[in-house]
């Protein structure tokens, strides 16, 4: 009898503790102090130092604010992708998230109508109109506004010690791209040209922006050409410049000018051959200097750059617009959360985010203190020769570029133009799964 | 009173199904409905999770899976994968349960180091050998090259001749120490009574292992020989830390194959892989073990 009343009490006492949580929760996400406790789901790697200065700044000043964030992060690559999607699917939605571009939402997650409209925002004057209307705008309605930096790709990264140590100019065309790194492979111990296969999103850097001059010879922008992709008008096959680009990535290996062990190398291996100048070139993004920055501060000076020289015709800097910041249908106030993105874009927020992670903003009332190697591809990019990322403007995905190379590098293709077959055939399947009237 | 036993008869003999509903129901609810729905998602043709817009397409999705560019690889390197690592792992498990029935003061220890690598995470497993294994900077090269042995030093995970071998290595390190124990206990049900009148005729220690220990321990064998041959076909933790499948696609199994269908949410093709990698492990393990059964000796 004693057990059962205490057995009784145990459960009265479990119901009473789980009560009080509630409430605890309950006030802390709403309010009767009025500060509104607001979710924030992002991919870790974007949650850098703007955002943890921006996070600390709104919770300290929560009260004139009206809202806190809670910010949650997950896995970045397919995997995170697959649980963006599933949140979408399962309508287990946050009250903000930071994801791609809305095409990218509409192709993967389907997810667009689940995005609140914000083209009400004050802030939204504080940006270039025709810059959201090509990008963060999806039938009409303001998806998300941007968040953190643009960034530049295409670009072949160097010491400027080891450059000036041999007297070696930036070269212009891809013969004098090919005579430096035989100058380091017959002169130096040094590798020319890093690979790091490892990462294998990094292989795709090697090729993929001679797209852009294929779009150029045929007269168009990078934006009409995947038009004519995403319709089924044009086939990733009928580019031949990005497979001549393929070949020829593949030549500096079979030419000994990429270290051997570049399959088993990363991205973190590529920054430390680069600072202590065991290689000569790498090719990459923005994003290289921001990790040179954070790891080899003292270094980021050095760091030189030029443009990948294309085969044929201009080269282009490749430019990544910035995320997506998003309300979700899902938000328990909708009102506060669109007050809290107005805030957030605003150019106040966005300064605050700038001096803690330097870069490119698109708020114009923003200005940052660029690092050189940045800044020069700012005006490269300034000057008009840039075009704009295509690897995120499929509307159905074409599997991934920096595998298929790699099976290119490794063997397991024997021509290149298996590379873009291979793209043309997954877009294929996958937009026939999606019932693409254009594929039957 | 004859209704009376009656009632307390049937009351007793359903205790034991009452037992067993819990089970039952969880059996149902996590096995066989999904695996149903997986069946009958893979008649259907669908991209993402909007389940209206599914199409019935018949057994399309198992044509096109057959047609995947890398399902020839898959099939080719899980097959290698089963085969190496189940070979190795029940030779050396078995080797090593030989070694240590024996009554040696480091038993216990050595029992607990063998067995220790099959309790460390896959993931964490995988990403250190990642660095061992490193062409020029990983231990294992740099190990070789110190003692003049640079010909055996190769580019292990990056090399897609090596790469699956490789794994295969790593997932031999990894679970022979388990399958040691299986045999283990085996070994620890077999009759002290047989070696002894082993003895007395005479018998070695190889003709002790051949006639008393092996016919002995038959049902141990069967059922890590199955437990290795199934998990080697389904492996995919240990592939998706080291390689992902690379170097391009030169270590994609099954397991890897289905992720990259479900990842791109193709989910009907996803549902006729996982179906597809059913039915290939119970035709290779079902005769396999009927086979090894009827063979067994009960003591």
């Amino acid at each position: 009898m004693k057990k059962r009343w205490l057995a009784v009490l145990l459960i009265l006492v479990m119901c009473a503790g789980l009560a009080a949580c509630e409430g605890k929760k309950k006030k802390e996400e709403g309010g009767s102090d009025g500060v509104e406790t607001l979710s924030l789901l992002m991919y870790t790697d974007w949650y850098k130092d703007g955002w943890k200065a921006l996070e600390n700044y709104i919770n300290e000043n929560a009260d004139s604010l009206g809202f806190k964030l809670e910010i949650s992060t997950i896995q970045g690559g397919d995997q995170g992708d697959q649980i963006i999607a599933t949140k979408f699917a399962s309508d287990d939605l946050p009250d903000l998230i930071q994801v791609y571009k809305p095409l990218w939402m509409e192709a993967r997650c389907g997810g667009n109508d689940k995005l609140v409209d914000l083209s009400e925002l004050s802030s939204v004057s504080e940006y270039d109109e025709e810059v959201l209307k090509a990008t963060y705008y999806y039938d009409g309605k303001l998806c998300g506004m941007p968040i953190d930096t643009v960034t530049y790709a295409n670009a072949v990264f160097y010491n400027k010690e080891v450059f000036e140590e041999y007297s070696i100019k930036e070269p212009e065309t891809w013969e004098e791209f090919v005579d430096i790194c035989k100058f380091f492979k017959d002169e130096t111990d040094m590798t020319p040209l890093f690979y790091s296969g490892s990462d294998v999103w990094t292989l795709q850097m090697n090729a993929c922006t001679s797209l852009f001059n294929d779009a150029a010879e045929k007269g168009q922008d990078i934006a009409g050409l995947m038009g004519d992709i995403n319709t089924n008008k044009l086939k990733y096959s009928d580019n031949q410049l990005l497979i001549n680009a393929a070949e020829r990535s593949k030549q500096m290996i079979t030419d000994g000018y990429v270290q051997e062990s570049f399959m088993s190398d990363t991205f973190d291996n590529a920054q430390e051959a680069i600072v202590d100048k065991t290689a000569a070139m790498f090719i990459n993004g923005t994003w290289f200097t921001d990790n040179i920055s954070a790891k080899f501060p003292e270094e980021a000076e050095n760091i030189g750059v030029f443009i990948l020289p294309a085969e044929k015709g201009e080269s282009y800097v490749d430019m990544y617009v910035p995320y997506t910041l998003c309300v979700t249908a899902g938000a328990k106030n909708v009102d506060t959360a669109k007050k809290a993105v107005e805030w957030i874009t605003s150019q106040e927020a966005q300064q605050i985010y700038a001096d803690a992670q330097p870069g490119i903003y698109l708020n114009k009332n923003v200005s940052s203190e660029l690092i050189p190697a940045v800044k020069e591809l700012k005006d490269i990019a300034d000057s008009g020769r840039v075009m704009a990322n295509w690897l995120e403007s499929n509307l159905y995905s074409f599997g991934n570029f920096g595998v298929y190379l790699a099976d290119y590098y490794t063997g397991n293709y024997t021509e290149a133009a298996q590379i873009t077959q291979e793209m043309d055939d997954e877009t294929g399947r996958n937009a026939e799964a999606a019932g693409d009237s254009n594929w039957k | 009173m004859y209704v009376d036993k009656g009632y307390k008869r049937l009351k007793k003999r359903r205790y034991p199904y009452w037992l067993a509903v819990p089970g039952i129901t969880f059996f149902v609810l996590f096995f066989i409905i999904p695996s149903v729905m997986g069946l009958i998602l893979s008649l259907f043709n669908m991209n993402g999770y909007d389940f209206s817009k599914a199409v019935f397409i018949g057994i399309e999705n198992y044509k096109n899976a057959f047609v995947l560019p890398t399902m020839r690889r898959a099939i080719i390197n899980s097959f290698i994968f089963s085969a190496v690592t189940t070979f190795f792992k029940v030779a050396f498990g078995l080797m090593l349960a030989v070694m240590l029935n024996q009554k040696l003061k480091s038993s216990n220890l050595l029992r607990t180091v063998f067995f220790s690598p099959a309790v460390v995470n896959s993931i964490a497993v995988g990403l250190i050998f990642k660095s061992l294994m490193h062409p020029g900077k990983g231990l294992i090269d740099t190990v070789l090259n110190s003692v003049n042995l640079e010909f055996l030093a190769k580019n292990w995970l990056g090399d897609p001749s090596l790469a699956i071998y490789s794994v295969s290595f790593i997932e031999i390190w990894k679970w022979s120490g388990f399958t040691m124990v299986i045999f283990l206990s085996g070994m620890q049900a077999v009759s002290s009574d047989y070696y002894e009148a082993a003895k007395i005729d005479g018998a070695d220690g190889w003709q002790k292992f051949k006639y008393i220990t092996f016919p002995l321990i038959l049902p141990s064998f069967n059922n890590a020989l199955i437990i290795n041959l199934v998990g080697g076909l389904k492996v995919f933790d240990l592939v998706q830390a080291t390689t992902q499948g690379g170097p391009g696609t030169a270590t994609e199994v099954f397991s890897t194959l289905m992720y990259k269908s479900f990842g791109s949410g193709r989910f009907g093709e996803g549902c006729a892989v996982a179906i597809l990698l059913s039915v290939i492990i119970a035709v290779f393990a079902i005769p396999t073990y009927a086979f090894i059964e009827k063979r067994e000796v009960i003591q």
